[in-house]
């Protein structure tokens, strides 16, 4: 390897040197510390030594030539090992050595060609961090007029400036699409922008689902139905007569429903029980839920004590609970203490269908439709509570009080 | 097996390997160590090589440092870090500059041990933390141990080096318990990745590495964000190689530290980031550091002081609201 011999200081007021004499000529071979020159510094005459051992490869100054402090004079091409090879061999020896170790952590740690525009970045304007700049730069984007225009917050931060980028592509419906469905920007190309259209077909040639978190409410509705499915339930079947619920027109089929499911309860405890443990709690009220259906969402509000209401105030209170759930306004404790459902899907037409017990409720009737006077009425019961005569009497009940004219005074 | 058994599996293997291996300290003889990091070494290699030392930490480490220049590998035990200002003479202008001093020609391959730290309710006079004049002292090699597998294997490594090390240890880590990876060549200039992530980097050493483990999860379900947590594990030299790779990543830095904030070790970390990777930086640095007073005797106030998984968690999580997170 190559390596230069310049020109020594030999003093400290040194600035130059005066090449006096040559020892060697170019192709010597020289060794370490042999003289192979004199230099006259501003006070005396002195010798120039070689560092290596080598052969002189060219000469660059004459005798008599005057040269600065550290300006080659000449070059001598080592023996050594180039410095690549050298260390290599250093490494092995010194294995673990604390030394070779500490050369590497000090290897610089921050550079790469991010560090080159630095000048550039420090001239963005506008209210952001250091790497949101960075990228805004590369993004050629002007931060300070897209925070005028309220398009990115402040300060900005470099997810700020990444989604901006890519959402420059898309029309603001078409990013929105793409958000909702989860669907990466990188799948459309940068060359221009693309609209909601495209959006959508992509979505409908690549079948991709919408991705929908479920709802606290969809979620509690989940859970009560999951518990229920475990239930050691059976089933009743039969018609109740509807002519006299068919002429008291004044009230809903629900609403007097509600009232012969009441008086019907309050003859069998067994449906105004829950079950808690090693007790069965029996109330001395019958309490009944119905199902009131909005949207994909499903209330059960509770007609609580419904046996000491008058047909009115149950035609009030359901009233009252459906408007309470169209605007929301449904609370927690107006959907408890039932023992009771009741789930009605007559005026849909549906003739006939089972329903899933609500919560702690013992058992669950589900009426279809009237037809020629006749409705379906399905009971689901809890055979823990109710037994299967138990439950057999009761349904006739529902019959005999649903053609009872003394119901519908 | 715990941290102070790690350590003493280290010393009594570099003891039985070589024989200028010694340790000197108070009541690291008969009494085993005030932490039992040398129990049972006395009875194995006898007085000469484990010396009971009077109360007297200048002489500790100036005996060491001529140990050392004599030939020996001596183990210096300091009782804590609070009573090594005792030995800082010895330290700074001795075993620290020697070696250069004498362009070479003496090497002091010598080990000084101390715990340090908080430990509970040592008061204030036993609960520094000394790293960042240690670190500050060009010439020393400061290791920070915080797991056992790191202690057992970075105590050996020191005592192998021909220069001297400060081996910092934490009062309230002797009793943790650990694997050691026995095969493991552990590099101890290089800083441990505790758990890797991508939003938040959070820099700690010695036991708060344990305190921002435990604020983790609140962090990452709190910021919806991941976090890498990185243990620095040597404090001079610093691994910047580790830490600016973890910070290009992020382009977020909390520093986590027991010692008070002003003037702390996690300033020149802080300041290694807005120097070197400013542009990386997508929000200002976090330090999370003790109070600025004395640590207090009475336990309610000496948790208000230091950092603590809650407070970390909390603050980290302030922080990352404020700065877009």
């Amino acid at each position: 390897m190559d390596y230069s011999v310049v020109m020594p200081r030999l003093s400290d007021s040194m600035e130059e040197g005066k090449l006096i004499s040559w020892k060697v000529r170019e192709g010597d071979r020289v060794e370490k510390r042999d003289v192979i020159a004199e230099v006259e510094s501003d006070k005396a005459v002195m010798e120039v030594q070689a560092f290596k051992d080598g052969v002189v490869k060219k000469i660059l100054v004459k005798e008599g030539e005057s040269v600065p402090v550290g300006k080659p004079i000449a070059v001598i091409e080592s023996e050594e090992k180039k410095e690549s090879e050298k260390s290599d061999n250093v490494k092995k020896d010194s294995e673990g050595s604390s030394l070779k170790i500490i050369d590497e952590i000090f290897a610089k740690a921050g550079e790469d060609d991010s560090q080159k525009a630095v000048s550039e970045i420090s001239k963005v304007k506008g209210k952001a961090s250091p790497k949101a700049k960075r990228e805004a730069l590369k993004a050629g984007m002007d931060i300070e007029k897209l925070q005028e225009e309220g398009k990115l917050p402040s300060p900005a931060h470099f997810n700020d400036i990444k989604e901006y980028e890519r959402s420059r592509y898309f029309t603001p419906k078409a990013w929105k699409l793409l958000k909702e469905y989860g669907i990466s920007y990188e799948l459309f190309d940068r060359k221009r922008k693309h609209d909601e259209k495209e959006v959508y077909d992509f979505i409908k040639s690549n079948d991709i689902p919408l991705k929908k978190r479920v709802d606290p409410l969809k979620k509690a509705i989940i859970k009560n139905v999951t518990a229920s499915s475990k239930r050691p339930v059976y089933r009743i079947f039969d018609f109740i007569d509807t002519s006299l619920i068919e002429k008291h027109k004044e009230y809903s089929f629900t609403v007097w429903f509600i009232k012969i499911v009441a008086i019907a309860m309050m003859e069998h405890e067994g449906f105004r029980s829950v079950l808690e443990g090693d007790f069965l709690k029996i109330y001395p009220n019958a309490s009944v839920s119905v199902a009131v259906a909005l949207g994909d969402a499903l209330f059960m509000p509770v007609f609580k004590k419904a046996n000491l209401k008058s047909v009115r105030e149950i035609d009030k209170e359901l009233k009252e609970f459906k408007e309470k759930i169209s605007k929301g306004g449904l609370k927690p404790q107006d959907m408890e203490g039932s023992t009771f459902g009741i789930s009605n899907l007559g005026m849909l037409g549906i003739f006939m269908f089972d329903a899933m017990i609500n919560k702690n409720d013992s058992a669950v009737a589900a009426v279809g439709a009237a037809r020629d006077f006749k409705a379906a009425v399905t009971l689901t019961i809890d055979h823990r509570l109710v037994n299967g005569y138990e439950g057999a009497l009761f349904m006739k009940r529902l019959k005999e009080l649903s053609s009872d004219p003394m119901v519908f005074k | 097996m715990l941290y102070r058994e790690a350590l003493n599996m280290a010393i009594d293997e570099m003891m039985a390997k070589d024989e200028n291996v010694v340790i000197l300290g108070e009541d690291v003889g008969r009494y085993g160590g005030s932490y039992r990091v040398t129990e049972g070494l006395v009875a194995k290699y006898g007085e000469k090589r484990v010396i009971d030392t009077p109360i007297a930490e200048l002489s500790i480490v100036g005996n060491a440092v001529g140990m050392a220049m004599g030939g020996l590998r001596p183990i210096a035990e300091i009782m804590t870090a609070n009573f090594s200002l005792l030995a800082f003479d010895q330290i700074i202008n001795h075993m620290a500059k020697l070696r250069y001093m004498s362009a070479g020609k003496i090497t002091l391959a010598m080990v000084v041990r101390m715990p340090g730290g908080v430990s509970r309710q040592l008061a204030a006079q036993h609960s520094e933390s000394y790293e960042q004049m240690l670190s500050a002292v060009p010439g020393l090699i400061v290791f920070a141990a915080s797991d056992v597998n790191y202690a057992y294997h970075a105590l050996k490594k020191a005592i192998l080096m021909d220069d001297p090390v400060i081996f910092l240890e934490h009062e309230l880590l002797y009793n943790k318990e650990g694997e050691v990876n026995f095969d493991e060549d552990l590099d101890p200039f290089k800083a441990r990745v505790v758990k890797e992530g991508d939003g938040i980097t959070i820099v700690s050493y010695l036991k708060m590495v344990d305190d921002v483990m435990e604020a983790v999860g609140e962090i990452e379900d709190g910021l919806k964000t991941s976090v890498e947590v990185i243990d620095l594990c040597s404090l001079n030299p610093i691994d910047f190689k580790t830490l600016s790779s973890s910070i290009k990543k992020t382009g977020r830095l909390v520093v986590v530290e027991e010692d008070h904030k002003t003037g702390g070790y996690g300033a020149s970390i802080v300041s290694f980031a807005s120097e070197e990777l400013f542009y990386e930086l997508d929000a200002p640095p976090l330090r999370i550091a003790s109070k600025d007073v004395p640590i207090p005797y009475n336990r309610r106030l000496e948790l208000e002081v230091i950092p603590t998984p809650r407070k970390i968690a909390k603050r980290v999580m302030e922080w990352g609201v404020e700065n877009g997170l």
